[in-house]
């Protein structure tokens, strides 16, 4: 079909996606266009990008998810099309609409779609209108106390409160008994109010050790919608992915058949077109329950796109062109296991704290079936502004016990020196018998954690004698405070510098 | 050459007795070497493979080092390398004869330590008292920073001997927080 392709896009994000983005774009000969931040201006998306223009400083409510400033850069960059990414405005339909207003195409889907899947309660309403299977609760925000104890009572405990503007593990609480609901109740709405400006509240049924599978769907802009497997996302730290895999250890052919058929007759009803993913909770009898519906491409994709065989980014831009489908729903087929760890700047041992700062080494792993998608690089300073992902580690395997195997080598593999990251938590994951075997639910990674998975290593007398030898021959080569990589720099220097750069906001933003 | 070696890795801290022969030629890139570690005499072949990389064969077994410094805001960065080998992290000070012993080494489990805020932040709470035993990754206080609340903890055992901040102060990287000993 004769659709003419862009000739220039504009990414509304940065990091690890905008360059995953961008990638795509340079594959289909298409100029990409990036926007920065004042500290992002050494980003790795800016360099990688053909065109670059600054949006404001740090703080993203000034700079990335400034709609007005990324219109202007698109205007004067010439771009055609604006992807959005994962987070920062992807999701929100004021942004689209501004886009399509403005004359730009919206890389994503219909702006009615993005609605109507928003709303947590609106989503779950719909659903239960047309007679599609949700988990349990209500669809309507309950306003107050009151009635969410009727409700809670009604639904039978456990349950679970949460934010209906939410995400990212933000404003839920777990209540397993009526005498812990009334403060659970406050503590939920005034997380949800801090973090989404929005303190409404629903209530679901909490589902005993539930598995967290999410549907891929892809459709056109001509109404052909199909389902591209599915993915395991049930390995979470305090509600938030931290592991993916395709596809499910869980799922067989019969399941997949029933839940992708189930996330097209619900994309359907939301009038989709582009990428998206309809979430479910499967509980021990694999039952399966609408979660909630995700209107843009995901963190995790790349585990979609190693089984498949599909550039999900490309598709995005081929069918926001006007392109029709490539492929019908029964010429897709699964090949192998793919598995995705995010590497985020945090420090397991000290309860996953934030760790920003400069990354003086950085290899990451290379060989057989492996892919990093980096947002970083070697030298680079990580800012505290920001979601603290680096990258995503992807392997793939000709079936789940190579991957797990191939996963284990590359992350022996990965070197970052100069901040902490959960890179060795994840060592210990892979080497979980659970994990091996394919036993998990969302409360994995936290009973672990209880457990202990994080607790020393035992000594190693050869391994000591190394580091010892080798800090020797620096330190005769090179003295005895000086080793070669790199400069270094006193702590009264660095904190004095850092606080000229005024990094912490002491004016009104 | 006879040098002496604080080595410390997760909770355990030790000193050990390295004497090298030859002499290591600041020129040279790479050479064999014997070695006597704590009294264990052993040969190895070295070779800095990229800056601050060293290749080790220590009978025929083949390891890497990286050596760099600790990150802005630890505590005694000057005086210390982190030691990576495969997948551990090891600080290292070497401490130079021929250089006047300075007073407690940086790394020593029984040296005072002055736990300094890692990036900029704001103090939400305070969780021990002047005075507290705290075991080792014992809960110190609560620091808002990057958005998110998160507990700093204590990196060995030991006795809060002072605290310099309050709730509500703001912090910026290598402030001073607690001291322990």
């Amino acid at each position: 079909m004769g659709v003419e392709m862009f000739r220039k896009v504009l990414i509304a994000n940065r990091g690890e996606i905008a360059v995953r983005v961008m990638r795509a774009c340079r594959e289909m000969d298409i100029r990409t266009v990036a926007v920065y931040s004042d500290v992002d201006r050494k980003a790795l998306h800016v360099r990688y990008a053909d065109e670059a223009y600054p949006i404001g400083p740090a703080f993203s409510s000034e700079s990335y998810l400034r709609i007005d400033r990324l219109i202007a850069v698109a205007r004067r960059s010439g771009a055609e099309a604006i992807h959005p990414g994962y987070g920062f405005l992807a999701e929100n339909p004021e942004f689209a609409r501004a886009c399509a207003e403005a004359g730009f195409v919206f890389i994503g889907p219909p702006v009615a779609a993005m609605e109507l899947m928003g709303s947590k309660t609106a989503s779950r309403r719909a659903l239960r209108q047309a007679g599609l299977p949700v988990v349990p609760g209500t669809d309507r925000n309950l306003e107050t106390l009151e009635e969410v104890e009727r409700v809670a009572g009604e639904i039978g405990y456990p349950v679970m409160l949460k934010a209906s503007a939410g995400g990212g593990g933000k404003g839920l609480r777990l209540v397993f008994a009526p005498e812990e609901l009334a403060s659970a109740y406050r503590d939920a709405r005034s997380e949800a109010q801090n973090a989404f400006n929005d303190p409404t509240i629903y209530l679901e049924k909490y589902l005993e050790r539930p598995r967290h599978i999410e549907i891929q769907i892809l459709g056109d802009q001509h109404g052909n919608l199909i389902y591209l497997g599915e993915r395991e996302c049930s390995l979470q730290r305090r509600h938030q992915k931290v592991m993916e895999e395709c596809p499910s250890p869980l799922v067989d052919d019969d399941l997949r058949r029933r839940m992708g058929k189930m996330a097209v007759r619900i994309g359907k009803l939301a009038g989709y077109f582009n990428a998206g993913t309809v979430e479910f909770l499967v509980d021990q009898k694999r039952e399966f329950y609408f979660l909630e519906m995700n209107t843009r491409l995901q963190v995790e994709h790349p585990v979609t796109e190693m089984v498949m065989g599909i550039d999900l980014v490309k598709e995005q831009l081929r069918i926001a062109a006007g392109e029709p489908l490539r492929w019908r729903q029964k010429e897709v087929r699964l090949r192998g296991a793919a598995l995705e760890c995010r590497i985020y700047a945090e420090d397991p041992a000290n309860n996953f704290f934030p760790s920003p700062g400069l990354i003086q080494r950085l290899q990451a792993p290379r060989g057989p079936g492996i892919r990093s998608d980096s947002g970083v690089y070697e030298g680079w300073t990580v800012p505290l502004e920001y979601d603290p992902l680096l990258a995503k580690l992807v392997v793939w395997g000709n079936d789940r016990a190579e991957a797990v195997a191939r996963l284990r080598r590359a992350l022996s593999e990965y070197e970052v020196l100069g901040i902490k990251t959960t890179i060795p938590f994840f060592r210990r994951v892979v080497d979980h018998p659970d994990f091996v075997a394919g036993r998990i639910d969302t409360g994995f990674i936290d009973r672990a954690l209880a457990e202990g998975i994080l607790s020393e290593d035992e000594p190693s007398a050869e391994l000591e004698r190394v580091a010892v030898l080798a800090a020797a021959l620096d330190a005769s080569r090179h003295g005895p405070g000086h080793p070669a990589l790199p400069a270094r720099e006193s702590a009264w220097k660095t904190a004095g510098r850092d606080a000229l750069l005024n990094r912490w906001p002491t004016r009104g933003t | 050459m006879k040098l002496t070696i604080t080595l410390q890795h997760g909770s355990r801290t030790s000193e050990r007795q390295l004497e090298l022969s030859p002499p290591v030629d600041v020129a040279a890139n790479s050479g064999p070497l014997a070695y006597v570690l704590d009294q264990e005499a052993g040969e190895a072949d070295w070779a800095e493979v990229a800056p601050g990389t060293y290749s080790i064969l220590i009978g025929g077994r083949s390891y890497e080092a990286q050596v760099t410094s600790p990150p802005a805001g630890a505590p005694a960065r000057d005086l210390c390398r982190v030691v990576t080998v495969g997948t551990r992290h090891y600080r290292v000070e070497v401490h130079d004869p021929r250089r006047r012993r300075t007073a407690g080494s940086a790394v020593a489990a029984n040296g005072p330590q002055e736990i300094v805020a890692p990036m900029p932040g704001k103090i939400v709470k305070l969780l021990v008292a002047e005075n507290q035993e705290v075991g080792q990754g014992g809960a110190l206080l609560v620091i808002e920073a990057m958005k998110m609340q998160n507990e700093l903890r204590a990196p060995r055992a030991g006795r809060v001997e002072k605290i310099y901040v309050v709730p509500g102060k703001g912090v910026e990287t290598g402030s001073r927080l607690v001291r322990l000993v």
